[in-house]
């Protein structure tokens, strides 16, 4: 009889602890923040989503190796235009990273505990262009005049060794 | 098919391909005649085109220094905190040589002489270190494991190995802790129709072109006035050439 009870308090008490280790575990997925542009069709939205949910890894290697080594550069195949799409420029007055747990790619990968290691060295929030590279003072126009001037007549060299002498003579 | 037969066959796809080639020629003859231009994004690049850059020495106002500030804001190196002297990247380096007998004393930008024959390319066990059909040679930093084999390779000492975690990378030059870089050409402006910030900081002293072209700027320098490799001795048939050292 005590033998009997005790099995059914054993039984009735794992249920109960399953139960309740269960309902602990949030089942919810992580809300992705919107992406900055969307799509103009719900259709188009859904295909994107669809897509990527799955394969964005693959197309990120595929595209990369195409851009590397390839040299090819379409938006397709640019983890800029990614980022400049899924990442505000700022959040709540701050700059997003890929640390913080609202970033678009931290959510999920937060969530599968996966870590992806694109921006060790890639930047992980979009930057102007103007900031990005050189911006040049002279226009296309005037650097072409002077690029032009590097080497165009033989007075050039001319010029050169002058230009040695003097420089020498000023040392001397 | 018995050997002979498949080495008869393989004889004959030979001519037939040369034979093609020279029709090409013939027939179309202004197929061949290339411009220097932005490729469209989409097109990958091709051995028709070899970069290369002329630097005439004498006209650098400053031994290079533009360059290399243009070279540091255009990719984001030379701010690393925690690298000492050792460990700062060099995409580019300022060299003064001085000729004791004379006691002639020139400064000279030096970079990854983007080599035809580039001895980091051969050593690299992963293949990282790699030439683009248009003779850039860059780190793919997707497969390097920071070995630094083609460190020791190079003769130019061009490259340099990233010793810390950085943030905030130039988007058009990613750069990470662990694996080694150089300067790769300016590979983003250049697909992008750009001369190499270096070139477009020196303007007076630097030309950037197409090798293969005959009738590019650069091409035509190089067949009036020549230009010298640095240890030409070596053979690796480098694409950036100087004027007056």
């Amino acid at each position: 009889m005590f033998r009997q009870l005790s099995k059914k308090t054993y039984f009735i008490s794992l249920v109960l602890f399953l139960a309740l280790g269960i309902s602990s575990c949030n089942s919810e997925q992580p809300k992705l923040m919107k992406a900055v542009t969307q799509f103009d069709s719900d259709q188009e939205r859904d295909a994107h989503i669809a897509l990527m949910r799955y394969d964005h890894k693959d197309l990120l290697r595929h595209k990369r190796d195409d851009t590397m080594l390839r040299g090819i550069r379409t938006k397709d195949n640019s983890l800029k235009a990614c980022i400049s799409c899924h990442v505000p420029k700022e959040h709540n007055g701050k700059i997003l990273r890929h640390t913080d747990p609202e970033h678009f790619c931290a959510t999920c990968h937060n969530y599968v505990a996966a870590q992806p290691d694109c921006f060790k060295c890639h930047v992980d929030h979009p930057v102007d262009d103007d900031k990005a590279g050189v911006a040049s003072t002279l226009s296309n126009k005037e650097l072409d005049a002077l690029h032009a001037s590097v080497v165009t007549s033989s007075d050039k060299l001319v010029d050169n060794k002058s230009s040695i002498n003097t420089s020498t003579q000023e040392k001397q | 098919m018995s050997n002979i037969d498949s080495y008869r066959r393989n004889f004959l796809t030979g001519i037939g391909a040369v034979s093609t080639m020279a029709a090409a020629v013939t027939i179309a003859p202004g197929v061949f005649l290339r411009e220097v231009q932005a490729k469209p994004a989409e097109k990958a690049v091709s051995s028709k085109v070899r970069w290369g850059m002329l630097v005439d020495v004498n006209k650098l106002k400053d031994g290079g220094d533009a360059c290399i500030e243009a070279c540091k804001k255009e990719h984001g190196w030379g701010d690393e905190e925690h690298s000492n002297n050792k460990q700062d990247a060099q995409w580019i380096r300022k060299v003064t040589v001085k000729e004791k007998l004379t006691g002639h004393e020139f400064s000279l930008p030096v970079m990854c002489q983007h080599c035809d024959t580039a001895p980091c390319v051969d050593v690299c066990p992963t293949g990282a270190s790699m030439k683009r059909a248009d003779g850039i040679v860059q780190v793919n930093k997707h497969v390097c494991i920071g070995c630094r084999y083609c460190m020791m390779a190079c003769p130019y000492k061009a490259r340099s190995f990233i010793h810390e975690t950085l943030t905030d990378q130039k988007p058009g030059t990613p750069r990470g802790k662990g694996t080694v870089e150089s300067c790769n050409m300016c590979v983003n402006r250049v697909d992008a129709g750009l001369n190499p910030a270096c070139v477009d900081a020196a303007p007076e002293a630097m030309l950037f072109g197409d090798l293969n072209d005959p009738e590019s700027k650069i091409s035509k320098a190089l067949k009036e006035f020549g230009g010298t490799q640095i240890r030409a001795d070596l053979g690796l048939n480098t694409g950036i050439r100087y004027q007056g050292i």
